[in-house]
Formats: structure tokens, C-alpha cells, sequence
């Protein structure tokens, strides 16, 4: 900063318009600069000057008030230059336009309160569309956007998302339990939920969509704890063709020994004829894991020995 | 005319999945070293004196070294190997066992050998109870109980064990890990699967990527971590670490004394918290929850506390949508408590 800049700021000085870092700024500079320090003392010269002398002058009667004019116009100019997003700094000056921005303030904190009160009167619409006037106590909202602020009616229109809490207790055969696993099969950030989920649906693997979605997840889920469980709902019927196919996808493709071992086991005892067994002598060929390979080839010996 | 029939009858002898045999005398307490390139171990721990080895191929040719302590057996496969001969192995219960094999299952009866090294790269390991300690791995494993200390490592499958007399590790690339009272320290990791630790004298540290944890009674301090599952202790005597990314959060904290290290660090990033203390616990508290649920307040305690000087930040709960933060002291403050979930409930209860 320059020796003129600090001069202007001892003059905000003198009305202790500075604030901390600026008034230990100013400071620190008057104790180096001569020039400055005496600019200071001519200021406070001249205020005291003003201060002792001012009931001594007459002024005009109208001067204040025209002087508030000028000061409401300047103002005025330097709000109007001001980005729409920049908060108003705060001032006792009212200029037409703060006074514009005050009474928009005063609207939605009007709405917002007359939202508030309706929420714990108003009764729960029914129907998934319908606009909602009351919101649930438990309810988690989210993605809150104002559509509308009417500050003539007072209201407000929201869009958001509430997420609700929900305990259910159903048996596994019911459509609704079942809807709610499946959905919980599908989560895909919650592979601890889909987990469960499938080991749940293990139980009921002989229903045949069940058995769809135990397939899907047992070839399609990155979690190897979900396709384990999947696999344990589903390895009764390796005879079953649909499973069976399934099963020499997994053995080809599944990146885990460990799901691969489980695999081949479960084929061995429903490998009954040759064509089967040269299927799965071919999809573990070359397979890394040696239990997997040697147990894949050997199904060709076993089938041939028991003919 | 004797060679006529000689040489096919030789032939049809020679083609027929012969048995190979072994067999060495081993002393008590003598080890047993398996190394095979393929098969199933199939262990009988019903000997006397000796080792006896049966191997129902002709497609491997065995090799064994005998000494009153140490029996070694090997073998070696032909190249164009296929399926995996059984090993049919007799030992007496006293044995230490070594054994591995490259491919196969490993099935073995109770023994009261020093230690048991069971080891195969693909398959299932079988064991009743296992009198010394125990490191066994294997696709998916299956022991009674083990007397001495037991590291488990599973490669895609599950883990049970039953009671372990000492330490207890337990590594599993997924799979579920299932164990039952454990004297010792457990340390369990698991990269997809449920961990269970029914009981343990001391401290826990398990980890899963996904499943549940849960355990009847930790004497010592539990430090337990899920990305997506819930963890649930009944009981627990020491300090408690828990988090889960998706998941609720249990626990009963029952120390012996109340002058222990009994701070507490749970979070739950979506789910809720429930801590059960003790009544007469000194604590405080810092619960935050990021996002509650609208118009409702969701952090419980039924503890005569008194409340903390609310720091400045927490100014910010009082803005509708912002975090419900609670600071709280019990019993005059103490032992550091600090539950955080984004949105969910946290529940400080008296537990006796």
C-alpha cells in the first residue's frame, strides 16, 4: 500500500471506521513513515477544529436532508453495479432498493413460516402423484429445488426427495416381500443388503423367477461373498439345464478359484454321459487353479468308468 | 503255453487304477510331511506305529523317507495327469501333521499331534478337533475345535471353526467366517462375506468389505469395520471401535471395571447407532448425525447428563436440514464417546 492509501485510511481511523487488521496495518506503518505520522496529526488537528468550532457555524436546515439525498443516490449507483449473488453489506442508510430486497426477505420468511405451520395441520394426501402438504416427521429430504416464491399469496412450491424409514414383515412367498428382495438384489451400492437378500432368496431357489434372479446375480454381481450365496441357493439343482448353463459360465469366466472349485464340484455328480463331460473338460483346460483343471479332465475317466 | 495267457493277464493287471503303498514306522509325537502334486488327503488318525499311505492311481509314482521322527512322503505325477487320486493316509492321533497338496480336498480326523499344516491350493479342508495349534488353507474350511492357537486362511469359501484355545486369525477372500469361543485374540478379515466370533476372552479386530458382524461376548475391546453390513455385539468389556459405510451399529458395553480404557468411536454412515453403557460410566459424549430426518429428533440418551457448551459450529444445527449434534457429559466426563452417522439415529441407552 502506498503512503496515500494509509492516508486515506486515517481519516476512517479517526471515526474508528477500521477494522483490526487494517488499524495494526496502519499502525505498523505510521511507526515507519514520517510523512504519514504527520498527516495524522494534521487530521486530528482538523477534526478537533470541527469538533470545538461546528455549534459556531450555521447551517442550513436543509443540508442534512439533501445530504442524505446525495448519500441514497450514490448508494443506489454502487447496488445496482453489484452482482445479483453478493449479499448487501449492512447499512442504517435505506435506499429504495434495500428497502425492495428487505420486503422480498420479509415475503419468503413469511412463506417459510406459513409452510412450517401448515406441515403439522394439514392431512396426508393420498396418491403417489398427488402434491404433497404435509411432509412425514421421520422423513428424509433431500434435492430440495423452489419451483415458485409468490410473495403476493404467500407460497412457496418445492420439488425434492424424501426418503422414509421402512420396517416390513412379510413371508417369502408373498409378492411384496419378494418385490422388496429382489429390489434389495438390485442395490447396487449395498452389496452387504444384497447379500443378504440373496442368501434369504437361497431358501426359496426352486421357484423358478427366483431362480432367475440367483442366476443374474451369481454371474453378474462384482461382490464374491453375493455370488458365493447365490451359489449355495442354486447348487441343488446343477442337474437343472438352466443352472447347468449357468454353472459352465461361471467355470469359464468366474475370476475366483474358490467360486471355480465350488463350481466344478457341484457339476461332478450330474455329469453322467460323455458329451457333458467333455463340456466341462473344455472350459477347464486351461484353467490356473490345478484342482479345478485336474478335477474338470477327470469327469471324461469317471464317466467313461462308470459305463 | 503258461506265457500265452501270462502276457494279457499282465496287461489287464498293469491297466487297472492299481494302489500304490508306503508304509514307516514314526514314533510318538513323530511329524508327518505329505507333499502331493494332486490328490485328496485322506487321513486316518487310527494308526499305531506306523505311516501308511494308499494312493488309488497309478499316475503318480510315490516316494517316501523313513525315520522314527519324521515321515516324508512325495510323488510325483505323470504329464498327462488327469483327475485327482485319493490318498488314503493312517497315522496314529499323536502325529504332527504337515500336510499339502496342489490340488485336492484335505479330510482329517481328530488328532492330538503338536500342530496340524493343512495346506491345499484348491479344495475343501475337512478336520474334527485338532488337540495343538493349526494353520490350515484352503478353499473352504471346516474344523472342530482347535487346542492351541489357529490361523485360517480360505480362498473363496466359507470358514467355521469351533472353540479355539488360543489366538485366532482368520483370512478369507470371501466367504463367511464362523468361529466359536476363542481364548485368545481374534483377528478375522474377510473381503466378502459375514464374520460371527461367538465368544472371545480378548480383543477382536475383524474386517469385512461386505457382511455382517456380530459376536456373543468380546471381553476385551472390539474394533470392527463393514463397509456394507451390520455390526452387533451383545456384550463387550473394553473400548469399542466400530464403523459401517451401510449397516446399524449394536453393542452392550459391560466392562469387569469401570477405571478401563472404555472410550468409544462408532459410526455409521447410513444407519443407525445403538450403545448400551453402563450407568454409573463417566463419558462424554460427541454424537453428530450430518442429515436427520426432518422435524423429528434423532439422538437418544435416557442418561441424566448435562449438556456441553455448544461450540460454534453447532450453530449451524438449528439451520432446518443442517446436523443434529449432541455434546453431552456423564457421570462428570470421561471416557470419550463419539457416534457419527449421516443420517440415521443414535441411541445412548443405560445398559445396567
Amino acid at each position: 500500500m502506498s503512503c496515500q492509501d494509509f492516508q486515506r485510511q486515517i481519516v476512517l481511523d479517526l471515526y474508528g471506521e477500521l477494522n483490526e487488521g487494517e488499524k495494526v496495518g496502519l499502525e505498523t506503518h505510521l511507526y515507519q513513515c514520517e510523512g504519514c505520522r504527520q498527516a495524522v496529526k494534521e487530521q486530528s488537528e482538523f477534526s478537533s477544529t470541527l469538533a470545538s468550532e461546528a455549534s459556531a457555524f450555521d447551517f442550513p436546515s436543509d443540508l442534512l436532508v439533501e445530504s442524505r439525498r446525495a448519500l441514497a443516490d450514490q448508494l443506489d449507483q454502487i447496488e445496482r453495479k453489484r452482482p445479483w449473488w453478493r449479499i448487501p453489506t449492512f447499512s442504517v442508510v435505506f435506499t429504495p432498493m434495500r428497502m425492495l430486497e428487505s420486503a422480498a426477505l420479509i415475503a419468503m420468511g413469511l412463506a417459510f413460516g406459513v409452510y412450517i405451520s401448515n406441515q403439522q395441520t394439514v392431512p396426508a394426501p393420498a396418491g403417489a402423484n398427488a402434491i404433497a402438504e404435509t411432509l412425514p416427521q421421520n422423513g428424509l429430504v433431500s434435492n430440495v429445488r423452489i419451483v415458485s416464491a409468490d410473495s403476493s399469496t404467500a407460497t412457496v412450491e418445492f420439488t425434492g426427495d424424501i426418503v422414509q424409514p421402512l420396517r416390513f414383515t412379510g413371508r417369502i412367498e408373498d409378492d411384496t416381500t419378494r418385490r422388496l428382495l429382489f429390489s434389495a438384489v438390485q442395490d447396487s451400492m449395498n452389496p452387504g443388503s444384497r447379500m443378504q437378500a440373496v442368501e434369504v432368496l437361497a431358501r426359496e431357489s426352486s421357484e423358478p423367477s427366483v431362480k432367475e434372479v440367483l442366476i443374474h446375480a451369481f454371474l453378474n454381481d462384482d461382490s464374491l461373498g453375493v455370488r458365493l450365496k447365490a451359489f449355495e441357493g442354486l447348487k441343488p439343482f446343477a442337474g437343472d439345464e438352466q443352472v447347468r448353463n449357468a454353472f459352465m459360465q461361471a467355470l469359464m469366466s468366474d475370476p475366483n478359484d474358490g467360486v471355480r472349485v465350488a463350481v466344478v464340484d457341484a457339476l461332478a455328480p450330474f455329469t453322467k454321459n460323455e458329451a457333458a463331460a467333455s463340456s466341462i473338460a473344455e472350459a477347464t483346460k486351461y484353467d490356473d487353479n490345478t484342482y479345478v483343471r485336474l478335477k474338470g479332465q477327470g469327469l471324461i475317466h469317471t464317466v467313461g468308468a462308470q459305463k | 503255453m503258461k506265457f500265452r495267457f501270462g502276457g494279457p493277464i499282465l496287461l489287464v493287471l498293469l491297466s487297472l487304477p492299481a494302489s500304490l503303498f508306503a508304509k514307516c514306522l514314526i514314533a510318538p509325537g513323530g511329524t508327518l510331511e505329505v507333499r502331493a502334486p494332486a490328490g485328496n488327503l485322506l487321513v486316518d488318525t487310527s494308526g499305531s506305529d506306523s505311516v501308511d499311505v494308499e494312493i488309488s492311481s497309478r499316475q503318480v509314482t510315490l516316494q517316501e523317507i523313513c525315520s522314527r521322527d519324521k515321515v516324508t512322503v512325495t510323488a510325483t505325477a505323470t504329464s498327462g495327469m488327469s483327475g485327482i487320486p485319493d490318498w488314503k493316509i493312517r497315522v496314529p492321533r499323536n502325529v504332527t501333521l504337515d500336510l499339502s497338496t496342489q490340488a485336492g480336498n484335505i479330510q482329517v480326523d481328530d488328532t492330538d499331534g503338536a500342530e496340524a499344516l493343512l495346506r491345499t491350493s484348491g479344495g475343501k479342508v475337512t478336520a474334527g478337533n485338532i488337540k495343538g495349534s493349526a494353520l490350515i488353507k484352503g478353499g473352504e474350511v471346516k474344523t472342530g475345535n482347535i487346542g492351541g492357537n489357529v490361523e485360517l486362511r480360505g480362498m473363496g469359501g466359507r470358514l467355521q471353526i469351533g472353540d479355539v484355545g488360543g489366538n485366532a486369525e482368520f483370512y478369507s477372500t470371501g466367504g463367511d467366517i464362523t468361529a466359536g469361543v476363542i481364548r485368545g485374540h481374534v483377528k478375522a478379515v474377510s473381503g466378502s462375506g459375514s464374520i460371527v466370533i461367538r465368544e472371545s476372552s480378548g480383543d477382536v479386530v475383524v474386517t469385512t468389505q461386505e457382511g455382517d458382524i456380530s459376536s456373543d461376548y468380546v471381553h476385551g475391546a472390539f474394533d470392527g469395520s463393514t463397509q456394507s453390513g451390520n455390526i452387533r455385539v451383545e456384550r463387550v468389556g473394553a473400548w469399542v471401535h466400530a464403523f459401517t459405510g451401510n449397516g446399524d451399529i449394536l453393542f452392550r458395553l459391560v466392562p469387569e471395571k469401570l477405571g478401563g480404557d472404555l472410550h468409544i468411536k462408532a459410526e455409521a454412515r447410513i444407519g443407525n447407532i445403538t450403545m448400551y453403557l453402563p450407568e454409573k460410566m463417566k463419558a462424554t459424549v460427541d454424537a453428530v448425525i450430518d442429515k436427520p430426518a426432518l422435524g423429528t429428533k434423532k439422538i437418544f440418551s435416557d442418561f441424566p447428563g448435562s449438556a456441553l457448551k455448544v461450540p460454534i459450529d453447532a450453530l449451524r444445527s438449528l439451520i432446518p436440514g443442517g446436523p443434529e449434534k449432541q455434546g453431552m457429559t456423564i457421570n462428570g466426563g470421561g471416557n470419550t464417546i463419539k457416534a457419527h452417522t449421516s443420517s440415521g439415529t443414535i441411541r445412548i441407552l443405560k445398559g445396567n
